[in-house]
């Protein structure tokens, strides 16, 4: 995104000015210095608009087209600031390797210069905890908490920043600059991490009626206790309960009712330790909402020709965008399960189709008729030109059908899905 | 994105790992090789100084200084000390250029703060405790010091004559030794500073110079009590860092140069430097000489 990469190298622009190149880059010295300090600054610089992405914000969801799209840059820049820091360091012992190994080495020990121990002890910590992102498969919930810790990396690392005597001491406004998104940064995160119950605004409802609509997947129905949320159909929010047996925290679900009715349905099925716990809920217990977010619907594709591909549980966005489907839109909607016990909501499918000749539903049983195809999908649908593609199923799911579509000369853009992993 | 990190991570890993077992482990053969080595050439301003006692003698004014104003002849002015750091260039970590900005020049606030446009209001932490000990292989003399003439470096005498001949013009309290013709003798050695050790009396030893600084208390801008923790002891790691419980991976600011010019009024001698004295007690005596800088406390 082209907003991020101009903050990020707002500090060097500055820093080339402070003074000639030509002396910045003079000699094997001077160039790795000046290359550590550009990857120092950049890494930091990135390091704060980070904490900002991770703020889970309505204006990013828009800006991105979607939270999981402002997630994805917050993972990909993430690992770009974490190797240019890495490299930081690296850079600047050539010139105390130049001297003696010993001095290269002495440059790696903490405690020997303070500026420089907040940086090391920033770089431990910020390994450690990308290396239990990255390698180590943790819980949701307890990789989120671990996850939280690297806003103190950040501090150790801004507290570095500023105190080494470098260009960012020596110019006020390249110091400004560095302090004012950091303490952006600082502020975001630390209003998310605990604060958030508090200064989100949020909606909030009461659990109206809990349905086993097959032997794993459960429909939550909601209604809300003052405002009720304004949504666009396909689009989901985070949810979190308050009942006995159930965590408090928040996880994200897609909208499964229409937006014209007053109560808010969820449909979930039971895939992990969350949602095994919601059948412990009751009538009435409290539920707090924060959404709506996602950029997922019908509504934001202008060709009114299309193709609804659901896996499984991933029908739920497409029972709420049905469920008041506008005449004007020819939908070919496919259903892969396994089972038919497994198709939930095929009622309603049908009740659509009958009010609606434009509305047409495929459902494809994978134990009798194999994995769906995109060579499936268009001989029934007879036509792929001309028509867009949504997906919402599990990410493999998506993903090979999508390079199936892709491979068969479907324009990448025409293929809309989001990813619900984070 | 994940094999981003991961090779980042490796290359970061890899690289650290060697320096701090090549740094740390093996270094001790080579260690031993540095020190039989600079053992034998002492200073490596050696050069310079044989030339400058075959010519007579000289005087580290800063007329003179500012004549070597170019890298190929470079000295400079820190803190009082002048060095001739000519050889150095292509050795500092900070780059040549950066360091020929500040050739012939007073650089102690260049040096103090990494910045060659330095003025003294510039803020930054200075040169580590290794860089210091590394400028001193380069140390010509003091500043206003004579070199040359019977010895490489001027005798401790004239050094304490010289600054009482040439600056007695102005009007600043200064204390200096007095540098009377009797026969007793001291030697500013560590057991002696030790013996100065209250407010009343107060020596202690700052980069191997002695200072008696007793007349300073009250005027110190850091108040008394920490400057008074440090009488007769080595001060130096103190004065660095402006913490009387410094050790020397301490990290600070240091004083200001202006503070180090201030420091210089209140110089005895060199450490085990042997000064005449008609009685132990009068090295304390004031005489009215000059200070050329206005002490100025306010902003320390």
């Amino acid at each position: 995104m082209p907003i991020i990469i101009i903050i990020s190298l707002i500090p060097v622009v500055i820093w080339s000015f402070m003074l000639p190149i030509g002396a910045r880059f003079s000699d094997l010295n001077s160039i790795t210095t000046s290359l550590g300090q550009i990857f120092g600054l950049v890494g930091m610089s990135m390091f704060s608009i980070n904490l900002i992405l991770a703020g889970r914000f309505k204006f990013l969801d828009k800006y991105f087209k979607g939270l999981d799209k402002v997630y994805a840059n917050h993972s990909r820049l993430g690992s770009i600031a974490f190797s240019l820091i890495l490299f930081h360091p690296l850079l600047l012992v050539v010139k105390y390797l130049a001297i003696s190994t010993k001095e290269a080495a002495m440059f790696f020990v903490p405690f020997v210069n303070m500026p420089v121990t907040w940086g090391i002890i920033s770089l431990v910590l910020m390994i450690l905890l990308m290396s239990l992102t990255l390698y180590i498969k943790l819980k949701y919930n307890v990789w989120k908490i671990s996850h939280k810790f690297m806003v103190v990396a950040f501090i150790f690392g801004i507290f570095h920043t500023l105190m080494i005597s470098s260009d960012v001491s020596r110019n006020d406004f390249l110091r400004y600059y560095i302090l004012i998104l950091a303490v952006l940064g600082l502020i975001i995160s630390i209003r998310k991490a605990f604060f958030d119950k508090y200064l989100v605004k949020k909606l909030k409802y009461k659990v109206k009626n809990v349905t086993q609509l097959n032997e794993s997947i459960l429909e939550i129905e909601m209604e809300p206790l003052q405002d009720k949320m304004i949504f666009t159909p396909g689009q989901f929010a985070f949810f979190s309960f308050i009942g006995e047996g159930i965590s408090s925290e928040s996880h994200p679900f897609s909208i499964s009712s229409s937006n014209i009715d007053n109560n808010l349905k969820i449909t979930v099925k039971n895939l992990g330790d969350y949602t095994s716990q919601l059948k412990n809920l009751k009538l009435g217990d409290g539920v707090i909402v924060d959404g709506p977010y996602g950029h997922f619907s019908y509504k934001n594709i202008p060709n009114k020709n299309q193709i609804w591909i659901a896996g499984g549980i991933g029908i739920t966005p497409f029972i709420s965008m049905s469920s008041n489907l506008e005449e004007s839109y020819s939908v070919d909607l496919f259903y892969s399960v396994k089972e038919k016990s497994e198709a939930v909501y095929l009622n309603n499918m049908q009740s659509v189709m009958q009010k609606n000749n434009n509305f047409k539903l495929n459902l494809w049983l994978t134990s009798t008729n194999g994995y769906l195809n995109s060579g499936v999908v268009a001989t029934l649908a007879k036509d792929l030109n001309n028509k867009d593609i949504l997906l919402c199923g599990p990410a493999m799911f998506m993903e090979s059908l999508k390079n199936q579509f892709v491979s068969m000369g479907v324009d990448v853009k025409k293929i809309h899905y989001e990813n619900f992993n984070f | 994105m994940k094999k981003l990190s991961t090779i980042s991570l490796f290359i970061f890993g890899v690289v650290v790992i060697a320096i701090l077992v090549a740094g740390l482990v093996f270094y001790q053969n080579g260690k031993n090789g540095q020190i039989t080595d600079s053992s034998k050439t002492g200073n490596l301003v050696q050069g310079t100084l044989s030339k400058i006692a075959a010519a007579g003698s000289l005087t580290l004014d800063m007329p003179e200084i500012s004549k070597h104003n170019k890298q190929s002849d470079c000295w400079l002015l820190i803190s009082g000390k002048v060095y001739d750091i000519t050889s150095f260039f292509g050795s500092h970590p900070g780059g040549s250029k950066v360091m020929a900005e500040t050739c012939g020049t007073d650089a102690t606030d260049a040096y103090m703060t990494k910045d060659p446009n330095a003025t003294s209001a510039t803020s930054g932490s200075g040169h580590s405790s290794r860089a210091k000990s590394m400028l001193a292989n380069y140390y010509l003399g003091d500043f206003n010091q004579k070199i040359g003439g019977q010895s490489n470096k001027a005798t401790p005498t004239t050094q304490v004559t010289n600054q009482t001949n040439t600056d007695s013009n102005s009007s600043t309290t200064t204390p200096v030794v007095t540098t009377s013709p009797t026969s007793t003798s001291l030697t500013l050695s560590v057991q002696e500073v030790a013996k100065h050790n209250k407010q009343s009396d107060c020596w202690f030893i700052i980069s191997d110079k002695v200072y008696n600084i007793t007349n300073f208390f009250g005027s110190h801008p850091g108040g008394n009590s920490v400057m008074a923790a440090t009488c007769g002891t080595d001060a130096t790691v103190a004065y660095m860092t402006k913490d009387p419980n410094a050790t020397s991976s301490t990290s600070r600011q240091a004083h200001s140069s202006r503070a180090t010019s201030m420091l210089s009024s209140y110089y005895v001698g060199d450490l085990n430097q042997v000064v005449g004295s008609s009685t132990t007690k009068t090295s304390s005596n004031i005489v009215t000489t000059s200070n050329s800088r206005n002490t100025r406390y306010e902003d320390d």
